[in-house]
């Protein structure tokens, strides 16, 4: 993930922050819910208030039935209506539209109900004056005497007591014995002409009473209805406001938990997720204190730490250069000192020896010359006894002076240089310098010259009189070993691949050196010149200054056809010990 | 024949009135100085054919007293007699003359011969 370090704690925050704002909204969302079911629970409480009015003035009309208390009803009803117009759209839908329409529907069927209750009271009271008259009629005919006697005045007088006691009852014990009455009568009315009209108007009333009753039950069914869907809707809402308030405490409970559990977990993680990278450093630089500068930060964030770890590994990559540059620099110090001491010993060494051979070699020499005296004189006079044994003393002392010389000669070798003073040689001039100097002798033996240079060939780093020495030792010796021959040097590189080592050929005409002997050129006092012609250590000498100066030189010869010495000499010479 | 006229140079007086002496004896005009002030007084008076020259002497060195020499006889011979002979004189030496060289103690033979090489003559003794 490609994520900033404020990208990381902003997430680590915001986690947590986000948990607490939806416990928060969530709460008062709630709370704002709970307020509201309250406004519907005191809506459905007033309405079954007014239901109850209206129900306390249809037990009053009941009870009164006259007009008065009917249009007190009516007024009732349509101030349960009017309020019930005044409750918003909005309310019905959320309280439940159903609710309100069958209560609506229940309220015109109440009234309707009244209405009709009313209207049968009316005709009521109609019939029971009617009754009442009959009645009255009947009894002043049972009275007067002039019926039948099946009819008897108290039949009359006890029928109408029943008549009486219905209209005040109304109740079914009332209504049997009325029944009971009727049917009395009934058995009378052959005999009672006068007696139909009022077993008639009490048959229509006891029917208009009967047809109250179910009327008046309706009405106090659909009162009792109306009654019933306010309390739901109030039962409702209660219940779901006390849910809510059973729950919000759980909610709030809830995000207390998750903030308290999540909250750190998350701000945790955050922080390690930022801390990581850091620490993966700390953990580094402890390893490189202890050492190990081959370590690197690993870069797995893109964030800021990034561009620290990657210039901390930069960093370590210069520290480890100049770490290795510096033990190399130590170790090649190192080298050098030893070299030093080395070429000091030898240096301070030599310095003795040729100081010892110096002072012994000019007394040698005056023995040499006086021994060489006293041969010449001896030689020179007569005979006389002891000559012979005397000039045989002589050359014993002569010998062991050569002896000496040997020794002091071989001592005032340590006299070489064991440094090397590096100069920038150009090798192809400097083969021209050399041959310059030998130009007389060339010349006298009319040797030709023939030069074969390379000419980009590097310049060399070496010690420039050396150089001269081995080239001239080799071309001295080309020189001595022919009469009118040709003489070829060749400069090139040693290899195509690699331009360390510069290779010089020099070939010459001569007689050529004897295989056996070959082995043996290099070796000190070794020479194949007349006895007094040669040293027998330009060679040798040639040989130990090539490998000084790190090189290293070969011969190939074939008698009577010619020699060629190879000098491979490295472009940038190392003093090496010989 | 006129004798081969040989001036010795070394300060080690032993060593060259022996060596004086002893070429003597084998027919050259060898005389023997010890500094270079003589050396310079009868290179002038009484130029010699050759010098026998030593390389290492207190005041000046070999090769300056060569040089000095060579200015008023430029064609004088010279043999360096040393006891070894450093590479850089070496050079210098094949840069100033034609030089042949010897180391010390030198055998009187291989001397005459060179003197002989050097001035274009055949021993006078032999």
């Amino acid at each position: 993930m490609n994520l900033k370090i404020w990208h990381k704690m902003i997430i680590g925050i915001a986690i947590p922050s986000f948990i607490a704002i939806l416990g928060g909204v969530l709460t008062y969302v709630y709370i704002k819910d709970v307020k509201k079911r309250q406004g519907f629970v005191l809506i459905a409480d007033d309405l079954k208030e007014q239901v109850l009015e209206v129900r306390r003035n249809e037990k009053n009309f009941v009870h009164y039935k006259n007009k008065e208390h009917f249009d007190i009803l009516n007024t009732e009803i349509g101030q349960l209506e009017k309020n019930l117009s005044t409750i918003s759209e909005k309310t019905i839908n959320e309280i439940g539209e159903e609710n309100f329409s069958r209560f609506r529907k229940t309220i015109l069927e109440y009234f309707n109900l009244s209405n009709a209750l009313f209207e049968n009271y009316q005709n009521e009271s109609i019939s029971t004056e009617k009754v009442r008259e009959e009645g009255r009629e009947l009894e002043a005919f049972a009275v007067s005497g002039k019926h039948a006697f099946e009819l008897s005045t108290n039949f009359v007088l006890h029928l109408r007591i029943l008549e009486k006691n219905y209209m005040l009852y109304r109740d079914k014990k009332s209504l049997d014995a009325l029944h009971k009455g009727l049917a009395e009568l009934k058995n009378l009315i052959p005999f009672c002409n006068e007696c139909i009209p009022y077993a008639d108007s009490l048959h229509k009333l006891i029917s208009l009473y009967e047809k109250s009753g179910a009327a008046l039950n309706e009405l106090q069914g659909a009162g009792n209805a109306l009654e019933k869907i306010t309390g739901e809707v109030a039962d409702r809402e209660r219940q779901k406001i006390n849910s809510f308030l059973n729950l919000t405490p759980r909610i709030v409970l809830a995000v207390i938990l998750l903030l308290c559990t999540l909250g750190p977990f998350f701000v945790y993680e955050t922080a390690s997720y930022i801390v990581a990278p850091i620490k993966r450093l700390v953990d580094i630089t402890k390893k490189i204190s202890e050492g190990d500068l081959s370590q690197r930060a690993a870069i797995k964030e893109h964030d800021e730490t990034y561009s620290l770890a990657m210039s901390f590994n930069t960093m370590l990559d210069h520290l480890q250069l100049m770490h290795q540059s510096l033990e190399k620099s130590i170790e090649l110090l190192r080298k050098k000192q030893e070299q030093l001491v080395e070429a000091e010993k030898l240096a301070s060494l030599g310095k003795f020896a040729v100081g010892v051979a110096h002072e012994i070699n000019n007394p040698l020499a005056i023995i040499n010359e006086k021994t060489g005296l006293i041969k010449d004189v001896i030689g020179m006079s007569d005979d006389f006894p002891l000559k012979n044994k005397l000039l045989d003393t002589l050359v014993g002392i002569s010998d062991s002076v050569n002896r000496c010389r040997v020794i002091t000669h071989r001592l005032l070798g340590f006299a070489r240089r064991t440094d090397i003073p590096v100069e920038i040689i150009d090798i192809n001039s400097l083969l021209k310098e050399v041959t310059g100097f030998l130009e007389k002798d060339i010349f006298y033996k009319s040797i030709k010259l023939k030069f074969n240079f390379t000419d980009d060939l590097p310049p060399i780093e070496s010690d420039k009189i050396q150089l001269q020495q081995v080239f001239l030792n080799i071309i001295k010796n080309a020189i001595d070993a022919m009469e009118d021959g040709v003489i070829e040097i060749t400069t090139g590189m040693k290899s195509r691949e690699s331009r360390d080592i510069i290779m010089v050929s020099i070939r010459d005409t001569g007689h050529g050196i004897p295989e056996e002997i070959q082995k043996n050129i290099f070796e000190p006092f070794f020479t194949t010149k007349q006895k007094g012609k040669g040293t027998g250590l330009g060679l040798s000498i040639t040989y130990g200054l090539v490998k000084r100066l790190g090189g290293n030189i070969s011969v190939k010869s074939r008698v009577n056809e010619g020699t060629t010495f190879f000098v491979e000499i490295p472009v940038k010479a190392e003093a090496v010990k010989v | 024949m006129k004798p081969v006229k040989v001036l010795i140079v070394d300060d080690e007086i032993e060593f060259a009135t022996t060596l004086a002496e002893r070429l003597r004896l084998r027919g050259y005009d060898a005389k023997a100085v010890y500094c270079a002030e003589d050396t310079f007084a009868i290179a002038k008076s009484d130029t010699p054919d050759i010098l026998l020259l030593d390389l290492r002497m207190p005041g000046m060195s070999g090769l300056e007293i060569l040089m000095t020499v060579r200015e008023f006889a430029p064609n004088i011979k010279v043999i360096l007699l040393t006891g070894h002979i450093d590479l850089e004189e070496k050079i210098e030496g094949i840069r100033i003359s034609n030089f042949d060289y010897l180391m010390k103690p030198v055998d009187i033979n291989e001397l005459t011969e060179k003197i002989d090489k050097a001035v274009g003559k055949q021993s006078n003794v032999g």
